[in-house]
């Protein structure tokens, strides 16, 4: 139950980040979005060896979560609710490969320990500029963007209501797991006894509510398109903020910046 | 002004599972009436409700809403002329946003943006709740939330509102709050409810529905004066017609 209510506020909370009135929360959506994107594709195309160059990918959260003013702990405590996940990937490669890979002084570091640390820097990155997406542009202002990026109807309005109605829906969860609790003697979770029955009584009220909500929609005029009353100008600086990220990632993923700042600071004290 | 006119003839309606929900109910209401709804769980209230926003079609039986009768073909006419406010408003306000929430009916109308924009505006002024636009639904208080699903159907220019259960879950203040708000509207307003007092205080008249068929039509005053029938349809007084629990005056 504990469990069911701290992911209720989470999701609340990130929800609530959307409306805060920083400068990247003030940029247009599709501009964040584009962004976004380009950095998920710098991200993943990077070679399992470039950790330096993945390293410096973290110019961009850090960034960004500086200047919108988002909690720091909350973002990274969502990011590892998905590390376990990342992890059962990454887990096998230190055994599977065992070919020296890095030698540093006498500690010899495998391609296997190379490509973990690859796959968990791309895993972080990843979820987190996701989590920063949604914390400075609100899953309505993604879901305006998607639109005018030409994504079809059908999975924006997908996107939209079931992110509207997680929160409904373990509403509902809750009520059906605290009406078990309180009637359960032993107190130590739901028993296996009780999860086919409980999982019916979910589904039956999930149907049930979803029927409700068709036909309010319906009443109102809903023919499977969802229209959003969003207005989003371009100013120049928001241009400038989509074109110096692009160039940022394009040369992080194609030049070794930090070889290069290495040497020109070396050769600069010389 | 027949658009304001809702006739009932012969209604009925049985569920799949053959629950007969009505069974053959008839009446009339004119312009501007405000007609209050009341009977005992399970008699065909919100089935009722549900022919008379559109949701349902009569399998016998005739609906007709203003100049139209209900079919397959007027339900679009249908369900721009009455606007249905449901019993629990999170079924009713699932958009990310209060604003977008109004705006959802007037956007799938094909309004222009601007239009939109103004009907949106003066339908939360009129609720009072114009600071919330910005604001997501599921944040909202009980009342707020009902204001707003109230709000939703406003921004559509209905001519005649339909309400299941609107003061349930309300704390009294809200109630009373939202009793005054439907009092300005001069809509034709049927309400399905429980709640005897804010009949009393709503509706001129009242139907009371007894296991699918209407057991009385007439001026509430009348009505609920008439402690038979309303044991019979499995109601009470409304509690400012009851004695004092002290004293046991009036």
């Amino acid at each position: 139950m504990q469990g069911l209510e701290s992911a209720w506020h989470s999701l609340h909370t990130i929800d609530e980040l959307a409306f805060k009135k920083s400068i990247i929360h003030q940029l247009p959506s599709v501009i964040k979005l584009g962004v976004t994107l380009v950095f998920l594709v710098s991200v993943v195309t990077f070679p399992a060896e470039d950790i330096a160059g993945l390293m410096m990918m973290w110019v961009y959260p850090v960034l960004m979560i500086s200047l919108a003013d988002l909690p720091w702990l909350f973002l990274l405590r969502q990011m590892m609710v998905m590390a376990p996940f990342a992890l059962m990937i990454a887990i096998w490669n230190p055994w599977m490969n065992q070919e020296p890979g890095l030698i540093l002084g006498s500690l010899m570091v495998t391609q296997g320990w190379i490509s973990f640390a690859s796959i968990m820097l791309k895993f972080g990155l990843t979820v987190l500029s996701g989590l920063i997406l949604i914390a400075t542009t609100g899953m309505e202002g993604v879901c305006t963007a998607l639109l005018r990026l030409k994504v079809p109807q059908v999975f924006v309005t997908q996107l939209l209501l079931l992110h509207r109605y997680i929160m409904v829906l373990m509403d509902e969860a809750g009520r059906v797991v605290r009406a078990y609790q309180l009637r359960a003697i032993s107190g130590e979770g739901i028993q296996y006894r009780a999860w086919g029955s409980l999982l019916g009584q979910f589904l039956l009220r999930t149907m049930d509510r979803a029927d409700r909500v068709y036909l309010a929609m319906r009443l109102r005029g809903f023919d499977g398109e969802i229209r959003l009353l969003r207005a989003e100008r371009f100013s120049s600086a928001s241009v400038l903020f989509l074109v110096g990220w692009c160039v940022f990632f394009l040369l992080a993923r194609f030049c070794n910046i930090p070889y290069l700042l290495g040497e020109w600071l070396t050769g600069g004290w010389r | 002004m027949s658009h304001h006119l809702v006739e009932v003839k012969g209604l009925k309606y049985t569920y799949p599972d053959g629950n007969q929900a009505l069974r053959g109910i008839s009446f009339r209401i004119t312009h501007g009436e405000a007609v209050g709804l009341v009977g005992a769980n399970g008699v065909g209230k919100s089935t009722l409700l549900a022919h008379l926003a559109g949701a349902l079609l009569p399998q016998e039986g005739t609906v007709r809403i203003g100049d139209y009768p209900l079919t397959p073909k007027t339900l679009p006419l249908i369900r721009k002329a009455v606007g249905m406010i449901f019993q629990d408003p999170d079924d009713q306000l699932f958009m990310p946003t209060v604003g977008d929430d109004v705006a959802f009916g007037p956007l799938n109308m094909g309004l222009p943006v601007d239009e939109v924009e103004k009907r949106v505006d003066e339908a939360l002024a009129l609720v009072g709740a114009s600071h919330l636009k910005a604001r997501p639904p599921y944040k909202l208080s009980g009342g707020e939330k009902r204001a707003i699903s109230i709000a939703t159907v406003l921004a559509m220019s209905p001519d005649i509102l339909v309400m299941d259960e609107p003061s349930s879950a309300l704390d009294p203040l809200s109630r009373r709050r939202l009793i005054q708000l439907l009092r300005t509207f001069k809509h034709t307003k049927i309400i399905a409810t429980h709640d005897m007092d804010l009949v009393l205080d709503l509706c001129e008249r009242t139907i009371i529905l007894y296991q699918g068929e209407v057991l009385a039509d007439g001026p509430t005053r009348e009505l609920f004066q008439d402690e038979a029938l309303l044991k019979k349809g499995h109601l009470e007084k409304p509690l400012r017609l009851q004695g004092c629990p002290v004293c046991g005056g009036l």
